[in-house]
C-alpha cells in the first residue's frame, strides 16, 4: 500500500479569507520533509487543516493518506489513521492528568469496532513500562506523567509534552508544527534525538517539520525542504535550501516569486 | 436494607394537620426537652409561610401527600474503643447528656418550614462522638435511602469530635429513579472542639423526582479545630441546602470543597456561608458547577466577617461549566466585612466548553464524546479528586460520567 500523504490543490479559509491557495505536496512515507516560510504565510494552517481543526474551511483540493480521502474523516479518525500533529501552541486540560490521557489515547488506537474495550486496552503494567522508557528517552522527570496536561507547563516543557504523546502513538505520518521554537539549546538536542531515535525505531514514518529554524535540521536531516509563502509552495530543493534561507532570508524568493521584495 | 421492607410510616402530613401531633410523640420515648423542641417546631411549622427561594422551584411542591417514614438510616463502622456511632434513637436513650447541647444547631441556623418540619418529625439518624485524644481511621459510613414515591424522611447526622480528635463521616442520599416526588428533609450537626479535625463527606445522588431540602452547620467553636467538607449534588429534582460553617474558635480552619452537576431538569442550589467569628481564622470554598440540558446549578454562597473577627483569610470561589444552551447556571458570590485586618477574595466564573480543549484530545483520537467527557471530568477533578475514600470516589466518577 501507498502511504505518502498526498495533498492536492489544497485551499483553506479562515474566518472567508483565503489563506491557503492551493498547496500540492507529498509526504512520503519514510521520509522528513521540512517546511519553512515566512510568518503568517500558512504553514500552521496547513497543520491544522490535516488535523482536521474545525476552524479551517477547505474550499478546494483533496488529502489522501492510506487510500483514505482525509479531508472526509473526524480529527479522531484522522489521529487514528495514524495521523499526529505536534501544535506550535499546545493547549492546556486541567484536571486531565498526562498518564489518564495517554492511556486512554492509546486504548482508542487500540479499539476495534463491536470488541469490549476492556479487551482491546493496554495492560497497566505495559502502559507504565512504556511510558517510563519514553519519559527517559525525552529526559522527562517521571512527576510529569502526574502533572495536568500542559496545565502551568513552560513553553519548552509543552514542546517535549507533544514528543512524548507522539512517542507513547507511534504515528505513521508526523507534522511537527515549530515543536524547536521554545526549547533552549539542550533541549533541542534532547527532544530532536529523541525524535531521531522515534524515527530510527519506525523507518517507515514520514516526517513534515515545520520550522524557522536551520539549526533544528542540523539534528534532523532533512530528504526535501519546502518553501511556503503566501498560501503557496514557492519553491523546493534539498537540505542546502534551508542553509541558503538561513543565509539570505525570503527576500530573494519573493522577488524571484512575484518579482518585488516587501 | 432492603428496598422493598415496610417501613413504619405516619398518615401524610396534611392528615396530621387535622389530627395533630400529639397521637405521635405519645408513642415515642425521649428525653423531655426533645419532646418540647418537637412541639415548638410543629407549631412553627404550622405558623410558617413557604419559604420563598427565588432560584428555587417550588411551585408544584406540597408538604401535604407526603407520609413521613422512618427506618431509612443504614451505618457501617467496624467499631473503636471509645467511640461511639449509633442510630439517634438509641443515643437519645443511652448518652442525651452528650447530645443536648449540639442537636439541632443546624435547626436554628435559619429556620424555615423544612427545618421545622424536620424538628417536629425526625427521628432517623445517626450520632457520632469521638472522645478527647481519639483518632479514627476508618471512615464512619452512613447511607440514608428515600425508599419510594410519597415518602418523607428526616435523616439527621450529628457529630461531636473532642479535642485533640479526628474523624471522617460520610453520608450518602441514595434512592431509585422515582415515578413521584419524594422528600428528604437533611440535617446535619457537626460540632468541632479544640484542635479536632473533622473530614465530613456530604453525597446526594438521589433518582428522579426526590426532593432534597434541608440545612446543615458546622461548629467550628474549637481553638485550632479544622473541618474539610466535601458535597456533591448529583441526583435528585430539587436541592435546596443552606450550609454553614461557624469559625468560631480562635485558628480555625475551614476547606469546602462541592461539586453540583444538574441536567436534565434538576434544579440544585447550594446556599453556603461561611461565618468568620474567631481571631486568625481561615477559609477556602471552592465550588463546581456543570450544568447540561434544561438544569439549572445555582450557588449562592457567602464569606461573612464578623466584627472583631481580625486577621482572617477567606477565599470563595464557584466555576460554572455550561454543556447545553438551555442549560442555566447562577454564581452569586457575596462578601461582607465587619472587621478590618482581613485578607477576603470571592469569584466565579462560568463559561462553555473550550472548543479548542476538545479539538486537542481528538487529535489524539479520542472519539468526541469521551473527549467531551475527559474536559469534563478534568473539571470537576480537583473536587472529586479528593474524595478520600476509593469506592466512594469511584461511585462519584461513575454517577458523573453517566451524566455527561
Ligand atoms: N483563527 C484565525 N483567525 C484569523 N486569522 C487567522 C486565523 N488563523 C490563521 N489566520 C491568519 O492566517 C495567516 C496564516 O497563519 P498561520 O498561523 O498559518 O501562519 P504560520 O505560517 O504558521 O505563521 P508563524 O510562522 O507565525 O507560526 C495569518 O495571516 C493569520 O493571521
Ligand atoms: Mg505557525
Amino acid at each position: 500500500m501507498n502511504n505518502d500523504l498526498v495533498i492536492k490543490n489544497l485551499h483553506v479559509e479562515v474566518d472567508g479569507q483565503e489563506i491557503l491557495k492551493g498547496i500540492d505536496l507529498t509526504v512520503e512515507q519514510g521520509k522528513i520533509h521540512a517546511i519553512m516560510g515566512p510568518n503568517g504565510s500558512g504553514k500552521s494552517t496547513l497543520a491544522y487543516t490535516l488535523a482536521g481543526h474545525p476552524r479551517y474551511e477547505v474550499t478546494e483540493g483533496e488529502v489522501w493518506y492510506k487510500g483514505q480521502n482525509v479531508l472526509d474523516l473526524e480529527p479522531d479518525e484522522r489521529a487514528r489513521l495514524g495521523l499526529f500533529l505536534a501544535f506550535q501552541y499546545p493547549v492546556a486540560v486541567a484536571g486531565v492528568s498526562v498518564a489518564n490521557f495517554l492511556r486512554a489515547a492509546i486504548n482508542a488506537h487500540r479499539a476495534e469496532e463491536g470488541v469490549d474495550p476492556r479487551k482491546t486496552a493496554i495492560p497497566v503494567a505495559e502502559f507504565r513500562k512504556k511510558l517510563r522508557e519514553r519519559l527517559q528517552l525525552l529526559n522527562m522527570d517521571e512527576s510529569f506523567a502526574r502533572r495536568y496536561l500542559n496545565e502551568g507547563f513552560s513553553g519548552g516543557e509543552k514542546k517535549r509534552l507533544e514528543i512524548l504523546q507522539m512517542a507513547m502513538l507511534e504515528p505513521s505520518m508526523a507534522v511537527m508544527d515549530e515543536t524547536d521554537s521554545g526549547l533552549d539549546i539542550d533541549a533541542l538536542r534532547i527532544v530532536a534525538n529523541g525524535i531521531n531515535s522515534i524515527k530510527e525505531q519506525r523507518p517507515e514514518m514520514g516526517i513534515l517539520l515545520i520550522t524557522h529554524y536551520q539549526r533544528l535540521l542540523n539534528y534532523i536531516k532533512p530528504d526535501v525542504v519546502h518553501v511556503l509563502m503566501d498560501g503557496r509552495i514557492v519553491r523546493e530543493g534539498g537540505p542546502e535550501l534551508a542553509l541558503e534561507l538561513e543565509e539570505k532570508g525570503y527576500d530573494w524568493i519573493r522577488e524571484e516569486v512575484i518579482g518585488h521584495a516587501s | 436494607m432492603p428496598a422493598n421492607q415496610e417501613l413504619p410510616q405516619l398518615p401524610a402530613v396534611g392528615e396530621l394537620l387535622t389530627s395533630g401531633l400529639d397521637k405521635v410523640l405519645a408513642g415515642r420515648t425521649e428525653p423531655a426537652w426533645l419532646t418540647d423542641n418537637r412541639r415548638n417546631a410543629w407549631k412553627a411549622f404550622q405558623a410558617m409561610e413557604m419559604p420563598f427561594w427565588r432560584r428555587t422551584n417550588l411551585r408544584q411542591f406540597s408538604f401535604d401527600l407526603f407520609r413521613p417514614t422512618f427506618g431509612i438510616a443504614e451505618i457501617r463502622f467496624t467499631g473503636q474503643e471509645g467511640v461511639i456511632v449509633r442510630d439517634m434513637q438509641s443515643a437519645l436513650r443511652e448518652r442525651p447528656d452528650l447530645m443536648d447541647d449540639a442537636l439541632g444547631v443546624s435547626l436554628d441556623a435559619r429556620p424555615n418550614k423544612f427545618t421545622a418540619l424536620h424538628g417536629a418529625l425526625w427521628q432517623d439518624g445517626v450520632f457520632v462522638y469521638v472522645p478527647k485524644n481519639v483518632v479514627v481511621e476508618e471512615p464512619i459510613r452512613i447511607v440514608y435511602r428515600l425508599p419510594e414515591a410519597g415518602a418523607a424522611i428526616f435523616p439527621h447526622t450529628l457529630v461531636v469530635a473532642e479535642p485533640n480528635s479526628s474523624v471522617t463521616v460520610v453520608e450518602e442520599f441514595v434512592s431509585d429513579d422515582l415515578s413521584d416526588p419524594a422528600l428528604c428533609i437533611p440535617a446535619a450537626d457537626i460540632i468541632v472542639n479544640d484542635n479536632a479535625e473533622v473530614r465530613f463527606l456530604s453525597v446526594q445522588s438521589f433518582g428522579r423526582n426526590a426532593f432534597h431540602i434541608g440545612s446543615q452547620f458546622v461548629s467550628m467553636r474549637g481553638k485550632d479545630s479544622r473541618i474539610w467538607w466535601l458535597t456533591a449534588a448529583l441526583g435528585g429534582r430539587v436541592q435546596h441546602l443552606e450550609m454553614e460553617i461557624y469559625l468560631g474558635g480562635n485558628g480555625s480552619h475551614a476547606d469546602w470543597l462541592g461539586v453540583n452537576y444538574a441536567n436534565e431538569q434538576q434544579n440544585l442550589v447550594y446556599a453556603p456561608i461561611i461565618r468568620h467569628v474567631g481571631l486568625h481564622t481561615e477559609g477556602s470554598v471552592n465550588f463546581r458547577s456543570v450544568v447540561d440540558d434544561e438544569g439549572y446549578a445555582v450557588f449562592d454562597g457567602l464569606i461573612k466577617i464578623e466584627k472583631g473577627a481580625q486577621g482572617t483569610n477567606s477565599d470563595l470561589r464557584d466555576n460554572a461549566l455550561h454543556l447545553g444552551p438551555k442549560a442555566r447556571s447562577d454564581s452569586i458570590p457575596g462578601l461582607e466585612i465587619d472587621a478590618n485586618d482581613v485578607k477576603a477574595g470571592h469569584g466565579s466564573t462560568s463559561g462553555p466548553i473550550d472548543p479548542e480543549q476538545v479539538f486537542y484530545l481528538r487529535s489524539r483520537g479520542l472519539p468526541e464524546a469521551e473527549a467531551l467527557r475527559m474536559v469534563v471530568m478534568g473539571f470537576i477533578s480537583e473536587v472529586v479528586d479528593q474524595i478520600p475514600v476509593e469506592d466512594l470516589h469511584d461511585r462519584v466518577v461513575d454517577l458523573i460520567a453517566a451524566k455527561i
